[in-house]
């Protein structure tokens, strides 16, 4: 036998509403439940993914620079960077005109860190009816041990989170060396409390709050809402007039649309709207008013779908245009700035040269009559392999290009600087000539690179 | 996990003191992540010295990182409240005066 639906009007129009959602599960839940975990998984696991011998994702800021799979970046690669960015937030828009605010519902970090703290809770705590009759309850022994309960488990996740959150800046291995001998770096913890403090005041106590009162792209995505966007809504036309009704009565004998008004959309709701008053701007789309009234359709014997994924087009019987001036304009903008972004990846120099000057002295006269210049070669090695590069000089005749050794081995994402002469013989060059220092791999890996500099010597020969 | 239940420990719609401290924390904390960013990448901290020898607390580099995301955090955050504060009560004067 089914149980009772459980009928319950009473508290919802109260001037201050207490939001206290009733646990939903089914498809859309299930649905997050999958994001939850691969989108965490992904976030503590892949600190400890290596590759090539490194840590494959690190931002080791203390060197100033990013390792991503092979690849390294350095400050002077920060435009890609910015690129990077750009498309974040144009496939954001993207994603919004399209399909409204999947973002919120599904992976927004605030979404996926809620879900696991609230997972925890109901663990320490039990269900809804238990929780508020705990909340009420003076201190007992129980009480006092489902309290703590929670709180160490939030306390050592959120913990557990920061620690993790450091390890894409401080290679995870040597940080966990750190922690197991007591010999974590002063910022090294500032980080982990302070990002695990985040992570509990956000997920376990603000929640929902964060996207009614302080999130921005909840206040400005309806800009990127169209007629076409997929949005959550109640069907009017087939709930109204609402109304309780025993199960097998035919509502249309009563004058009846199919909806029971047990309000059990109302308590799912994370935010508390009640979704039937139309689209609000505290919805994010997290679907559980649709989980649950679609329980309460299999239970009256009624089809899906009286809360559902639609757009306002659908709703109004117009058809339904996927692509659309908006869509189209976003797709081709993203798929630009994709491409422009992989060519961009994929083009840059590995190898770095820059030749700087010796400050202290404009150029210096040997004893046997010849004019040197010194100067500083900085190589940057981007590749992940080693590279032996040598020096010549192209626009300085009769020149001689004089280093330490004959050749400069760069380790793979490595930087060297090396001090350089060059010399000419007495009276070939006056004034200032600009030349060219040509840095060429001699490993056979066919790379070469080029940086302008000048020689000076005194005006009058 | 696989329910939703209870969500909100305390679901009141929060006071507003608290709203807008949320909102000036909030979007002050994103701009001053923003602009650490930008700067940092442009400008090592290890250089930002006032005379040839860096003061030895700041040779560590995290230390620079840290207090100049702070610096920012705490510019951007008096900006927002200032803001929020005369947005806040621009009319007064009109309605009392």
């Amino acid at each position: 036998m089914k149980p009772p639906l459980p009928i319950d009007t009473g508290s919802l129009y109260e001037a201050q509403r207490k939001i206290h959602p009733r646990e939903v599960s089914g498809r859309f839940n299930n649905l997050r439940v999958i994001a939850v975990i691969a989108l965490l998984g992904l976030f503590y696991v892949m600190p400890w993914v290596q590759w090539g011998g490194r840590q494959a994702l690190l931002f080791d800021l203390p060197a100033r620079k990013f390792y991503v799979f092979g690849l390294t970046f350095f400050p002077q690669d920060f435009f890609l960077l910015t690129w990077l960015l750009i498309i974040a937030a144009l496939s954001l828009f993207f994603f919004t005109a399209l399909a409204g605010r999947l973002w919120c519902g599904y992976a927004c970090p605030q979404t996926v860190w809620t879900e696991i703290f609230v997972w925890m809770e109901r663990l320490a705590e039990g269900k809804r009816q238990q929780r508020m009759k705990l909340d009420k309850a003076s201190w007992s022994f129980e009480k006092i041990w489902r309290r703590t309960a929670k709180q160490a488990m939030w306390i050592s996740f959120a913990l557990f989170t920061g620690y993790t959150f450091v390890g894409y800046f401080t290679a995870i291995r040597e940080l966990t060396t750190h922690v197991t001998t007591w010999t974590l770096g002063g910022w090294e913890a500032f980080w982990i409390l302070f990002y695990g403090f985040a992570t509990y005041g956000n997920a376990g106590y603000m929640r929902e709050q964060v996207c009614k009162y302080m999130c921005p792209y909840a206040r400005f995505q309806g800009a990127m809402f169209d007629r076409d966007t997929l949005i959550i809504a109640y069907d009017t036309e087939r709930g109204e007039p609402r109304g309780s009704r025993p199960r097998n009565v035919d509502p249309k004998t009563r004058g009846l649309g199919d909806c029971i008004d047990c309000t059990l959309c109302v308590q799912a709701c994370p935010t508390g709207i009640d979704i039937r008053k139309g689209l609000q701007l505290e919805c994010i789309a997290c679907a559980a008013c649709i989980d649950a009234c679609d329980a309460v359709m299999d239970q009256m014997g009624y089809p899906h779908g009286l809360v559902k994924y639609t757009t306002q087009n659908a709703t109004d019987h117009k058809p339904a245009h996927i692509l659309r001036p908006r869509t189209i304009i976003y797709g081709s903008l993203l798929a630009l700035l994709i491409g422009g972004f992989t060519f961009a990846v994929a083009s840059r120099d590995l190898l770095e040269l820059d030749v700087l000057r010796d400050r202290n002295a404009l150029y210096r006269t040997l004893d046997d009559g010849r004019i040197e210049n010194v100067y500083t070669v900085r190589l940057v090695n981007k590749d992940t392999a080693a590279h032996e590069m040598t020096l010549r000089v192209a626009g300085l005749r009769d020149a001689e290009l004089d280093m330490d050794a004959a050749s400069v081995r760069i380790e793979g994402g490595a930087v060297v600087s090396v001090p350089m002469r060059l010399r000419v013989p007495a009276g070939t060059v006056s004034g200032s000539v600009n030349i060219e220092i040509v840095a060429e791999a001699v490993d056979g890996s066919a790379h070469s690179v080029v940086s302008q500099a000048r020689f000076l010597a005194p005006s009058s020969p | 996990m696989s329910t939703r239940e209870d969500i909100g420990n305390d679901g009141d719609a929060w006071p507003r003191l608290r709203q807008d401290l949320g909102v000036i924390l909030w979007c002050s904390f994103l701009a001053a992540c923003f602009a650490t960013m930008l700067f940092f990448a442009i400008f090592d901290p290890i250089y930002l010295k006032y005379d040839d020898d860096p003061p030895s607390w700041l040779a560590d580099r995290r230390t620079g990182y840290a207090l100049g995301f702070f610096f920012f955090w705490l510019t951007t955050a008096v900006a927002a409240a200032l803001t929020a504060w005369l947005v806040d009560t621009r009319n007064r004067g009109d309605s009392t005066g």
